[in-house]
This record gives C-alpha cells, sequence and structure tokens, in this order.
C-alpha cells in the first residue's frame, strides 16, 4: 500500500510540473506587455520598468519560469495589485473558505448521490426508480447560479429560515454555529447539482452489479435484499465509482465559484472572478494554481482509495 | 430512427429543443416588443401584466422578447463551441487513435494536461488572459471541452483501426490520410455525434455562468446568464427577473439532454438488448399462473408441476421452460440434462426463484420445497427456502463469489443468515473454518482471509460448495459445477459432491449437458429439449432403453474411449421435426 501511495506521488510529480507550466504559459501569454497589463491604465512609466525589472520580463521564457517557480518555493505567490498585499497572503486567508465549502458540498455530493443512485437501483423501472431519475435529469440540467438564486429566494427571504449570504453574521458572528447556518444553502446548492452526475453514475453501475453472479450467489444464500445491495453491491459500486468523486471534485471546485458568488462566501472562486475582472494577473496566476494542484491530489487520492478497496489490485 | 423516437422521452426533448430553436430562429418575424427598448414608467412589472406577459425587468424592458433573443445568442454561443471542440478535440483524437505511437503519447500527454485543471477554473484562466467578453468566453469554454471529445474518439479510433478492414488498406498500401478520413472517421462518427449532444448541455451551462460571473456577454448584448446576473439585484423585490431566464435554461439543457440519452440509447450498440436491465430479489411470478391446488406428491422433498417460464414480454418472449414436472424424495439424486438453452439451468433456479427476473417470469406451474408453495412465498419465507432448505452451486466459481470480500467473511454471512444468526466471534470463526476444511482446502485459518481471485477454479467451487452446505440443506442444486473447471479438478469436485451426499444423506439436483457425468452422480434423470422434458427415468433405464431419438443422439456424443475418430458424435439440437426451437 505505501509503495503504490509513494508510486502514485511519484507520477504526480510531471503533473503537477505539467499544470504549473501552462499556468504560467497562460499568463505569458496575455496580448501586449503584461507589466502594463497588471499595472493597469493609470500607472507611471516608472512604475511599469520597475515590475518588468521585477518580473524579469525581458529575460528568456524558461528563464523566467525558472525564477517564477523558485519564487513559488519560497512561498512568493508575487504582489496582487488589486488588493494592495502578496498574492500569498490573499490566498491564505480565502482557501479556507473554499476548503469548507467545498467539503461540505463535496459530502452532500457524496452521501446524497450515492442514496439516490441506489435507491433507483434497486427498484429498477419502478416509480421510485422513475421519479429519482425524472429528478436527476433536471439536477444535471440545472445551472448552480440559478438554484443557489432559487434557494435564497424561498429559505432566505420567504420562509426567512437561513442567512441569504457572507460566512459570518455582521453582528458578533463567527462562532461554529454561525459558520453553520451559513453553509447550508451554499453547500446545498453546490451539492445538489453534483450529486446528480453522481446519482447517474451510481445507477448505472448498480445495475451492472446487480447482474453479477456473485449477486446471484449473495441471493442464493437467503440473506435479506436490503443487505444484498448494500454489503454487497454497493461495495462494487463504490469502488468503480471512486475515478468519478475524483472529477466531481473538480466539478464541485468550478461550481463552487458560482456559488461562492451568489453566496457572497469568502472564497477563492469569488476571488478569482474579482481579480478577472480587476484584471490581476498575478493573482489569477495563484488562484489557478493553487485550486488546480489541490484537484490534482483530490484524484491521486480518489486513486489511492480505489486501490485500498479493491484486493485484486494489490501486488 | 423509429427506435429513436420509441422512448417517449426522446420525443418531449425534441420537443423543448425545437420549440425553443424554433422560436429563436424565429425571433425576427415574432411580434415582441425590442428588447432593448427602456421604458422607466413600466420599470420591474410581474408576469401576467397588461401588455408584457413575462414582465419587465430594472428598465422596463420586455422580458419575454429579451429571453427569446438572449436564448438565441446563447444557443448561437454554445453551438459554435461545441463545433470548435468537436473539430479540434475529434481531430486529436482520431490521429492519436490511428496513429498510435509517440504521435499518440504527445497528444495524449497534452490532453491530460489540460484535464488536470478543473474545466471551469481553465475556463476562467483562459478568460482572465484573452479579457472579458462573449467572444473570448466562447473560446474558453470550447478549449476545456476538446479533452472530452479526444478523449471518446481516441478510444473508438483505436479499436476502429485495428479492425481487419483497416489493416488490409494498410497493408494494402492505400494512403494514410485516406484511410483515416475514409475508412476510420465514419466509423467514430456516431461517438462525435454522441459527445456533441452531451457537451451541448454543458456549453449553455457554461456560457451562462461565464456571463452571469459578468465574463461573457457585455452590455447591452445580453444573453440568458447576464440576464439572470441583472435580475440577481432585484431578487429579493422581484424575483421573477432573476428566475425566469434560469428556468429558461433549466428546460432548454432538460431538452438537449433527453434528445442525448435517445441518441446514445439509439447509436451506442453496447446498450442494445436492455443491456442495463438488472434482476429483482424474485422471479416475478404471474397472478393468472399460480395454481393453488397443485397436488403434490406424497413425501416429496421438491415437486415441480407444470412449470412455465418465459423470457421477455409479448409476441417476442421466449418460453424457456413448457410444462416440466418432477419431485425429488430426501436423498435422492436428480439429473437435468440437455444443451445449452434447454431450459434446464432455469428450471433449476425457479426452485428458489432466482430466474433473472426481468427479462424472466413463470407463467404457469406450481413449485413446493419443503411443503412450502415457492411460488407465493413472501419474501421472508422465500429467504427461509434459499440456502436454508435449499443450497446453491454454480457454473463459475470465480464469478460466483464475491471479488472484494474475504471468503471468510462471506461463508460467515452465510453461517448468520440463518441457523448461526447469534454466533459471534471465535465461535463463528471456528464453524468457517470447520466448513471450510471439510470441503478440503488446506490451511482453512488462513483462506478464510484470503479473496476469491487469490484461489485456484477448483479451490473457489471448493468454497461456494462449503458455503451452500453452511446451513445444512436437505437439497443441493449443483448447476453444472464442474464446467467452468479444468478435467482433473473436474473428478475431484465431482468426488467431493458425491462424498457429501453420501455422508448427509443429501437430496441433489445435479445440473449437466455431460450425460456421462450424470450417469455416475444421479439416481434418476430429466432429458429437457427447448424447454420441454422430452424424457425422464431411472439413469440406467434412460441411457439403455433411451425412447426418444434426442436421447440417442445425446449417448451417442459421449465420446467413448477407444472409439476412435470414427465414432460419429452426432450433432444434437437439430431435430428434423422441428418442434419449436427455444433460440
Amino acid at each position: 500500500m505505501t509503495a503504490y501511495i509513494l508510486k502514485r506521488l511519484l507520477f504526480g510529480v510531471p503533473v503537477v510540473f505539467g499544470v504549473s507550466v501552462l499556468v504560467f504559459l497562460l499568463m505569458a501569454m496575455v496580448p501586449g506587455d503584461p507589466a502594463l497589463a497588471l499595472l493597469g491604465p493609470y500607472a507611471t512609466d516608472d512604475n511599469v520598468r520597475q515590475l518588468r525589472e521585477q518580473m524579469a520580463l525581458d529575460a528568456p521564457l524558461w528563464e523566467r519560469y525558472g525564477t517564477w517557480i523558485a519564487n513559488l518555493a519560497r512561498g512568493d505567490f508575487g504582489y496582487a495589485y488589486s488588493l494592495e498585499r502578496p498574492v500569498a497572503e490573499e490566498l491564505g486567508e480565502r482557501a479556507g473558505a473554499t476548503l469548507l465549502l467545498a467539503g461540505a458540498a463535496f459530502l452532500v455530493c457524496v452521501l446524497l448521490g450515492t442514496a439516490v443512485g441506489v435507491a433507483a437501483a434497486a427498484r429498477q423501472y419502478s416509480w421510485t426508480d422513475r421519479l429519482l431519475s425524472l429528478g436527476v435529469m433536471v439536477g444535471i440540467s440545472t445551472p448552480a447560479f440559478w438554484l443557489g438564486l432559487l434557494f435564497i429566494v424561498v429559505f432566505a427571504v420567504q420562509l426567512r429560515w437561513l442567512p441569504s449570504g457572507g460566512m459570518v453574521s455582521i453582528d458578533g458572528g463567527g462562532s461554529l454555529p454561525d459558520i453553520a447556518r451559513h453553509l447550508v444553502l451554499p453547500a446545498l446548492t453546490l451539492g445538489f447539482v453534483a450529486a446528480a452526475v453522481v446519482a447517474r453514475f451510481v445507477r448505472t453501475q448498480m445495475l451492472e452489479v446487480l447482474r453479477q453472479d456473485y449477486i446471484r450467489t449473495a441471493r442464493a444464500k437467503g440473506i435479506s435484499e436490503a443487505r444484498v445491495i448494500v454489503r454487497h453491491a454497493l461495495r462494487s459500486g463504490i469502488v468503480a465509482t471512486m475515478p468519478v468523486l475524483g472529477l466531481q471534485a473538480g466539478f464541485v471546485i468550478g461550481g463552487a465559484v458560482y456559488v461562492e458568488t451568489i453566496f457572497q462566501w469568502p472564497g477563492l472562486g469569488r476571488m478569482l472572478v474579482n481579480a478577472i475582472s480587476q484584471r490581476d494577473l498575478l493573482l489569477v496566476q495563484g488562484g489557478v494554481l493553487v485550486v488546480a494542484v489541490a484537484y490534482v491530489f483530490v484524484n491521486l487520492l480518489a486513486d489511492v482509495i480505489q486501490h485500498a478497496l479493491d484486493p485484486r489490485l494489490k501486488r | 430512427m423509429r427506435k429513436f423516437l420509441r422512448n417517449p422521452l426522446t420525443v418531449v426533448g425534441c420537443l423543448l429543443f425545437g420549440g425553443i430553436v424554433l422560436l429563436a430562429l424565429l425571433a425576427p418575424v415574432l411580434p415582441l416588443a425590442d428588447p432593448n427598448e427602456t421604458n422607466l414608467r413600466d420599470r420591474l412589472l410581474p408576469p401576467g401584466s397588461d401588455g408584457f406577459l413575462l414582465g419587465t425587468d430594472t428598465l422596463g424592458r420586455d422580458i419575454l422578447s429579451r429571453l427569446v433573443w438572449g436564448t438565441r445568442i446563447s444557443l448561437a454561443v454554445a453551438a459554435a463551441a461545441t463545433l470548435i471542440a468537436a473539430f479540434i478535440g475529434s481531430f486529436i483524437g482520431l490521429c492519436a487513435g490511428f496513429f498510435r505511437g509517440w504521435v499518440d503519447t504527445l497528444l495524449m500527454r497534452g490532453i491530460d494536461m489540460v484535464l488536470a485543471f478543473p474545466y471551469l477554473i481553465l475556463a476562467l484562466a483562459i478568460v482572465a488572459v484573452l479579457g472579458p467578453g462573449l467572444l473570448n468566453a466562447l473560446i474558453a469554454i470550447a478549449v476545456v471541452n476538446i479533452p472530452f471529445f479526444a478523449r471518446s474518439v481516441r478510444g473508438t479510433a483505436l479499436s476502429v483501426s485495428a479492425m481487419p478492414f483497416v489493416e488490409a488498406a494498410r497493408i494494402g498500401g492505400q494512403p494514410r490520410l485516406r484511410i483515416l478520413f475514409a475508412g476510420v472517421f465514419p466509423n467514430v462518427l456516431p461517438v462525435i455525434v454522441i459527445a456533441m449532444s452531451t457537451t451541448l448541455g454543458w456549453m449553455i451551462l457554461e456560457t451562462a455562468g461565464l456571463s452571469f460571473l459578468g465574463l461573457g456577454a457585455q452590455p447591452p448584448q445580453a444573453d440568458l446568464g447576464s440576464m439572470l446576473a441583472d435580475g440577481r439585484k432585484v431578487m429579493l423585490v422581484h424575483p421573477h427577473v432573476g428566475l425566469l431566464p434560469g428556468v429558461c435554461i433549466l428546460i432548454l439543457v432538460i431538452g438537449i439532454n433527453l434528445i442525448g440519452d435517445g441518441l446514445r440509447d439509439w447509436l451506442d450498440p453496447r446498450l442494445e438488448g436492455g443491456a442495463h436491465s438488472a434482476p429483482g430479489a424474485a422471479t416475478n411470478v404471474e397472478p393468472s399462473g399460480r395454481e393453488e391446488s397443485a397436488d403434490t406428491e406424497e413425501g416429496a422433498l421438491v415437486d415441480v408441476r407444470g412449470l412455465e417460464i418465459a423470457f421477455g414480454e409479448g409476441a417476442e418472449a421466449l418460453r424457456a421452460v413448457r410444462g416440466v414436472s418432477f419431485s425429488l424424495k430426501a436423498g435422492e439424486c436428480l439429473g437435468i440434462v440437455g444443451e445449452s438453452g434447454s431450459g434446464k439451468s432455469v428450471t433449476a433456479m425457479a426452485l428458489a426463484r432466482l430466474v433473472a427476473s426481468p427479462p424472466g417470469r413463470v407463467t404457469a406451474g406450481a413449485i413446493h420445497v419443503g411443503g412450502i408453495d415457492v411460488l407465493s412465498a413472501s419474501e421472508a419465507e422465500l429467504r427461509g427456502i434459499r440456502g436454508a432448505r435449499v443450497g446453491y452451486v454454480f457454473q463459475n466459481p470465480f464469478d460466483s463469489l464475491h471479488p472484494l470480500i474475504p471468503v471468510g467473511k462471506q461463508l460467515a454471512e452465510a453461517v448468520r443468515a440463518h441457523g448461526g444468526a447469534a454466533l459471534k466471534g471465535s465461535e463463528l470463526r471456528g464453524r468457517v473454518i470447520g466448513l471450510l476444511g471439510q470441503v478440503g482446502i488446506p490451511d482453512p485459518a488462513k483462506a478464510c482471509r484470503a479473496y476469491p481471485h487469490q484461489f485456484s477454479g477448483g479451490q473457489c467451487q471448493r468454497i461456494a460448495i462449503a458455503m451452500a452446505l453452511a446451513n445444512e440443506p436437505a437439497v443441493l442444486v449443483a448447476d453444472e459445477p464442474t464446467t467452468a473447471l479444468d478435467v482433473t479438478v473436474q473428478k475431484h469436485v465431482l468426488e467431493l459432491l458425491a462424498e457429501i451426499r453420501r455422508e448427509r444423506g443429501l437430496a441433489m439436483v445435479f445440473i449437466s449437458h455431460d450425460l456421462g457425468v450424470v450417469r455416475a452422480v444421479a439416481d434418476k434423470v430429466i432429458v429437457m429439449r427447448a424447454g420441454e422434458v422430452v424424457e425422464s427415468g431411472a439413469v440406467e433405464a434412460v441411457l439403455r432403453h433411451p425412447r426418444h431419438e434426442y436421447t440417442r443422439r445425446l449417448i451417442a456424443s459421449i465420446p467413448r474411449l477407444g472409439a476412435g475418430p470414427d465414432q460419429d458424435l452426432g450433432i444434437v439440437g437439430k431435430d428434423p421435426g422441428g418442434k419449436g426451437d427455444a433460440q
């Protein structure tokens, strides 16, 4: 197992390297003078010259990449001009909020998606199945930003059950229950939409598994159907679903951009959108890099978990 | 095409999507208000207002008109992005799959790099570089969807390129590009079409999303996403302004996804024949077929009367078992013989209602096991039969054990399902080890922790036998238990079964296509063909004096040692009388 994890980590190195190159090249491709683009239209010539030197823009591309990576290694992500503070500081402050939101949404996505998929597959062609499949179809087709709006209108404005946005209350908020209350709507919005894809995949997988001979064996033993579904079929279904869960993590991270915008959640997604509007490219660069590297590790984790759950893959 | 439109959901999808597309196309000639005409007096009117069917927005513009025109833009952008992504992605996939080697490696590693990003984040990064705007959003969305096309197309291109006709063209020296476009491409086209139908929905959602974030359509131009963003500002008091464009997106994407599902079912050959049907917990029994008052034979452990089983529905239904009757007393061994498709396994599975259903269903007859009416048994009663009264050993030992559960646990589960429900810890473990020891598994304590793939086929079958016997059932059903095994292993497994039967006085139903094997184990035999019993009786009597032509030919097909190559093995299964084949 340890050997496998090490091997996967080793395979992750070129991917992370590739990601960093891609992010670097993307930002180097900005049309016009990057220094000018970064500083905006009101920069003086002196400002621009200073930044050009600082970013070593006159050096060849590979040298600039080396400098960039070396700086990253020291925790220096550059300076966010739109916020007048270092990028690393801003990232550090916002990463936690996104992690909380994405984690909660992912939990909703996995639990709800699996439950719906299993329930639909266990009673294929029944009304339960049809109703759930219809719900899944609607879920897959729902824009997350619209669902968020709907939730706010219904649960925050009409019913007044939950706050409509932000992460903490203005008056003396910040306690755990307070944050949790603020988390419910954004996490459900993001989780629902992401769950639809998982539910669909789990249903298909479960139907595939339920046709296997070993399910017939389990039934021939005389154990309850619930046990057949949960202990026997779901075990195989989950293993097959792991890679999709890894991909769904990407969907959740992406969807967080919308949800953070709608619910004014102080995370990386909203930061990215603001940074793009402000043309603060160093902030965009840092944000995208952090999110992409995190995503690489999530997929790696999904791989390792799948491996751990399937004894046939052990060598 | 008819198959495509047979699914009502696909028709609904076509109507939704077609209707919206038609509206969008006809926007210039429809009697709609100017979508950009502001009218501050009529701001934020609710839906149903006079002259404004869906109300007005923050600037007093007609929402209905803006929706139609906005849909036009959203659709155009999504369609363009889909075409670009499909063109570039499919080209990459085709080249990678066709040329293989370093071309493949290079292209797919590049694709992997793009896939290492969550796609929306990558789209944001591209928009960040190019700057906000509808055209740039289009480019970003097209780029992030290229990998999807490249991957789907590559897989199919790989398999098509390995087909004989492509190999022949290569060897024949045809120009490679011609093979690629005239030979491989047409076969990959369905995959591209399916992928396009899948991505079009995403593209609509993603374009709208970027516009919603203010990175796509810029005022005064408006698509559905930017209209939603506009509405968000007045959401608390006038939610309809923001919610209506979202409803429009939702309906549009549902339509596209329904069509996409229909296309997949239609064009994807892997899904043919209802491949995604899963059998339920017990075989369905048609209420009309149940025979309440069927008298059972005196003292019979198993009694089957006039059993009829069909697969599928209506006129296409296959009558797999037709009027089969037999009975089994304690300690007896019944052999059921017949070729594949004769209905012998289906008959045996029916004893505990294990016939896959759908597609199978019992249409008539009666089955009694230990006095219980199987066909009208509740789920709990059925569980009392399965494993407790009737144990099953199946044909393929590898597939019949759960690959992800240690065999000890699988055995323990069988023990606990019935008499040993209260057993725990070392007591349970002792039982399991004992069971494994009885069937001749070496070092049973260690074997408990192992998984099925760590055993040979013969050992797996021994484990399966141990599991079937865990609750000392009165009847053991063995469905071709040795067919999947090597000849020498076959012999050992048969010896094990015979030994167990002798020791326990177990009744057995032994299914085989091999009369020689049946002769060795069974007391009486029924011969089945095309779902019917053609002959039955004591084994020796049937084998010595077969009355039916089919039995005679089955007997003739047993290879005899020393008979030499001239022995006429006959062709079983072709009955000149043609009594309606089962297949």
